[in-house]
């Protein structure tokens, strides 16, 4: 039976090329943009590079200081880093960073580099790839080096075609010799991305005060879920023996730790949105549920608008025995199967686009050209997104199902003079 | 075959009431062929679908094949619909989106029967009304007088006693209309069909054994 169904629901969509288009358009396009929209925020949250492990890392991004009359929110406080966070035991390393840019006026007009200024224990959380040289190491930390580590754009720049480690660079007024050379860093790893890096220690003037914000990012290796509970443990102690020896009123507030998938939903503007990332989760999924409504009501509002059109061949197959119930049942798995077919379409369109169209996917996405952001399209998403909308269709489905079910043959049938 | 008892249908529209039928007493027999003739509006195609059970009289009793219609609900009904009654259509109604054999199938679906068998089935009543070699073509590809002969191997199809005929000829020229008689005439006189046509066609009805005539929802004989 089901057999002989499935082949005339193929019988009938074909030749009603015109609402079947506009079923199938609705599901896939919507499947297309979630799935596409997914390869956005998971290369966003994972971006992979050297930060392809960071599942085990923990970031602390920013830092409120807050009373009743007055908040400021900003990076986290050096003195902080350096006379609490650093001493941390639990995090197997711990690194921190702010970023500026840096302008080189060449013959072809200016040049935008960016540059992150980064603590030795950095090289350890992150993950780089050297293709020259080493990481600026504790000991020229210490001693305040001049050393630098520059990508391969930089090197290409200023020493194309031959080894640049050894060699000494001018940004922004100051000369520092090269120690390592790093392969270009996609786009999408905000935290990583840098075309050079020098030590942190080689900049003065930061705020120390600790009523003060600072320009600072941490991030902290964990090795296990343990590990990390212990991490938040002892930094949420930190924040407790803080919040005393700030002025009278005032309180502290810091915007992690967080896993990559909590920062992603803590957001950069205000730390204070952040309820509890099941919350958020509920949000997303909330968003995503209604996205795959849309499709689920352009199906509802398509058969409605059928029910006219069919109604001959329903008073047919009621004049031939098919009962309201076996009517409702064909009419779901109608609907059912060309979700089905929608969703399947819709991978497809999204495959095309993801891997047929690569390069442009991922400079629009990303902003990105020749660094190989390596995208990929998400399948139990997909399922996810198959199995809802299979769901929905069903449910929605049901209204237009009854509707035509009602169809009496009597009056599409009438014989006689008309 | 088929017993109506007092049978009396009422349409009330806005304050407006139809009688379409009123107190109508009727016994076909099994193997007759009864053709119902009358002016237009006086009950006719009311009469067939009650008969076919696609209606519900609003007085009366009915009973098709020693089976009393009373109570039974939407499924039953289906079901007995399909296993006792044909239908033809005056505009035939074919699914225009289903090939002929497809067509033909249709009453079969509804039967626990596999895939095959239906096929087979279907292929044979199109045999019988001599469209085999059309078997994959569309109902818009046909003319009006085949679309009529594909309604007729529908309707038998599942092989039910009773055919029951709303003006299958009123659509076709006078000699398709007699291709059709004939086939009607021959599924009367070799299957024993019981068939009940409406018709205006007096040549027609001739040729029936039985004419049951219709004025204003009764029966005028
Ligand atoms: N659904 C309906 N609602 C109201 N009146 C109807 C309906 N169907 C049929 N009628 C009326 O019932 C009468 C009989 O109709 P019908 O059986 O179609 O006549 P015939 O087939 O003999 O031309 C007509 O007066 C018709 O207008
Ligand atoms: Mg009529």
């Amino acid at each position: 039976m089901w057999k002989t169904t499935i082949m005339q629901f193929f019988k009938i969509i074909f030749k009603n090329k015109f609402f079947t288009f506009l079923n199938l358009f609705g599901i896939s396009i919507t499947i297309m943009i979630i799935l596409i929209a997914a390869v956005k925020i998971e290369n966003t949250i994972w971006p992979g590079g050297p930060e392809e492990n960071n599942n085990n890392i923990l970031f602390v991004r920013n830092q409120v200081i807050s009373s009743d009359e007055q908040m400021s929110m900003g990076g986290v406080n050096l003195t902080l880093i350096e006379d609490y966070i650093l001493n941390m035991k639990t995090p197997q390393a711990i690194a921190f960073f702010n970023e500026t840019r840096w302008s080189y006026f060449g013959e072809n007009g200016v040049e935008e580099y960016s540059v992150k200024k980064v603590n030795s224990g950095w090289w350890q959380v992150f993950d780089y790839e050297f293709i020259e040289g080493r990481p600026i190491n504790q000991v020229e930390e210490k001693n305040s080096a001049n050393v630098v580590v520059i990508d391969e754009k930089v090197r290409n720049r200023f020493f194309p075609n031959e080894k640049s480690v050894g060699e000494l660079i001018e940004i922004s007024g100051k000369t520092y010799k090269i120690v390592g050379v790093v392969k270009e860093i996609p786009n999408n790893c905000v935290t990583t991305h840098a075309n050079i890096f020098i030590p942190y220690v080689l900049t003065d003037g930061y705020y120390r005060g600790m009523m003060e914000t600072g320009s600072f990012s941490v991030a902290f290796l964990s090795t296990d879920k343990a590990n990390k509970k212990l991490i938040k443990d002892e930094f949420e102690n930190i924040r407790l023996r803080i919040i005393p020896l700030l002025d009278e009123g005032f309180t502290l507030r810091f915007g992690g730790p967080d896993s990559p998938l909590e920062r992603y939903l803590r957001g950069w503007e205000n730390p204070d949105s952040y309820i509890g990332h099941t919350n958020e989760l509920l949000i997303i999924i909330g968003k995503f549920l209604l996205v795959m409504l849309l499709p689920a009501l352009n199906l509802i509002s398509i058969q409605l608008i059928r029910i006219h059109e069919r109604s001959e061949e329903i008073g047919v197959r009621k004049a031939f025995g098919a009962s309201r119930k076996r009517l409702i049942r064909q009419i779901l798995f109608e609907n059912t199967l060309l979700t089905f077919l929608g969703g399947i379409l819709g991978l497809l369109f999204a495959v095309i686009v993801v891997y047929g169209f690569n390069d442009f996917i991922v400079s629009t996405l990303f902003n990105d050209i020749g660094t190989n952001i390596s995208i990929s399209i998400n399948y139990v998403l997909f399922l996810i997104c198959l199995i809802s909308s299979l769901i929905l269709s069903f449910i929605s489905g049901m209204i237009p199902a009854v509707k035509m079910s009602r169809v009496q043959p009597v009056e599409v049938l009438k014989g006689g003079e008309l | 075959m088929i017993q109506l008892e007092n049978i009396q249908k009422i349409y009330r529209t806005r304050n407006i009431e139809t009688i379409a039928l009123d107190k109508v007493n009727l016994d076909i027999k099994k193997g007759e062929f009864v053709s119902v003739m009358g002016p237009s509006g006086c009950g006719k195609s009311t009469l067939l679908n009650i008969m076919g059970l696609l209606d519900k009289p609003t007085e009366g009793s009915i009973s098709i094949d020693d089976i009393h219609i009373g109570k039974q609900n939407d499924g039953k009904l289906a079901q007995l619909r399909n296993e006792k009654v044909g239908f033809i259509f005056q505009r035939f109604h074919l699914i225009n989106s289903l090939n002929i054999i497809d067509n033909v199938e249709l009453p079969l679906l509804y039967r626990n029967m596999s895939g095959s068998k239906r096929k087979k089935l279907a292929a044979e009543n199109l045999e019988r009304v001599g469209l085999s070699h059309r078997m994959k073509h569309f109902p818009s590809e046909l003319s009006g007088g085949q679309c009529q002969r594909v309604a007729i191997a529908r309707a038998i199809a599942g092989n039910p006693g009773i055919l029951l005929a709303d003006e299958p000829t009123g659509n076709l020229d006078s000699r398709m209309g007699n291709d059709i008689m004939e086939i009607l005439k021959q599924l009367n006189t070799n299957s024993n069909m019981t068939i009940v046509m409406v018709t205006h066609d007096e040549n027609l009805a001739k040729q029936t054994n039985r004419i049951i005539r219709f004025f204003d929802g009764r029966q005028v004989n």
